[in-house]
């Protein structure tokens, strides 16, 4: 392979590379030929010497200028992130204190109330039916009622067991969620 | 040798051939094929690596004979560069040649 055979090779395989950069890599590769010659080389040894210029592109593609590229791009991503990540983490603390925490409050006191409510139902369905054979005339009308209550019961204890449950998944989610936002951003 | 060796230290070895004076492309790839057996054209991918990298600069400089050379110049950086992967380097071969047994 003469000089100018490699060149075309070398540059055909250098395909998307910027113009400037296969004219500077063109350059440095002839100056190589020429050099080579002035030392008394054919260009067929220089060309042998230099290796495979399907290996010799695809160094290039690899090295530099790929490398700046990529640092330039990524360069303002990464900047971009940072302030992401402040303004995210300050968002999730006002919104923690002021949205999340409170709600969260306030659903454990709901919980505790509805709570406390079904313990007072309890109690209430218990004296009724250890009182009911004293009612008398009133049986009929105790025995309803004591259905009622149990029923009522039941519905509360089951809705209680549910909702805990979903606030308890709910709870860790939100808190993964935050841990999350905390290191990656929005 | 084993050409994945090779890859890793080559940015090291053109940086070292740099440091105290500079040079040209013909010239470096000759004496680094020399001493590493490799094609002559490796080092130009690394010489402008290490260009985009700011480890070394370019100029160009009339030769006696012939149109001018490009050579290239170790910059402070690639001299703080070198002096770390020179540590570096050492420190990984010592503990290879131990673990190998290498040296007698």
């Amino acid at each position: 392979m003469n000089k100018k055979e490699y060149l075309e090779k070398l540059e055909s395989e250098l395909g998307q590379m910027s113009y400037k950069d296969v004219r500077d890599i063109m350059a440095d590769i002839s100056e190589h030929f020429d050099e080579g010659v002035a030392h008394g080389k054919t260009e067929d040894e220089i060309a042998k010497g230099l290796g495979n210029p399907v290996e010799l592109a695809k160094s290039f593609k690899e090295g530099g200028t790929v490398a700046s590229v990529l640092q330039k791009r990524q360069a303002p991503v990464q900047n971009a992130k940072q302030k992401d990540t402040t303004a995210s983490t300050l968002f999730v603390i006002l919104f923690n204190l002021f949205v999340a925490i409170p709600l969260w409050i306030a659903i454990v006191t709901a919980l505790i109330t509805v709570g406390a409510i079904e313990v007072g139902l309890i109690t209430g369905l218990v004296a009724l039916i250890v009182g009911i054979p004293t009612f008398g005339n009133f049986l009929g009308a105790g025995i309803c009622l004591a259905i009622t209550i149990l029923l009522v019961v039941i519905f509360v204890a089951v809705l209680l067991i549910l909702v805990t449950k979903y606030f308890i998944i709910g709870t860790g989610k939100y808190i993964a969620w935050n841990k999350k936002i905390w290191k990656e951003g929005l | 040798m084993n050409s994945q060796f090779k890859k890793g230290v080559l940015d090291m070895c053109v940086l070292a051939m740099l440091d105290g004076n500079d040079s040209y492309g013909y010239d470096l790839a000759d004496s680094l094929s020399r001493k590493i057996q490799l094609a002559d054209g490796t080092v130009y991918p690394i010489l402008r690596k290490l260009a985009s990298e700011g480890y070394v600069t370019t100029y160009l400089k009339e030769s006696q004979n012939g149109p001018p050379r490009k050579y290239y110049h170790l910059t402070p950086d690639g001299k703080r560069k070198l002096a770390g992967d020179r540590k570096e380097w050492r420190e990984f071969a010592e503990a290879v040649d131990k673990l190998i047994g290498g040296i007698s």
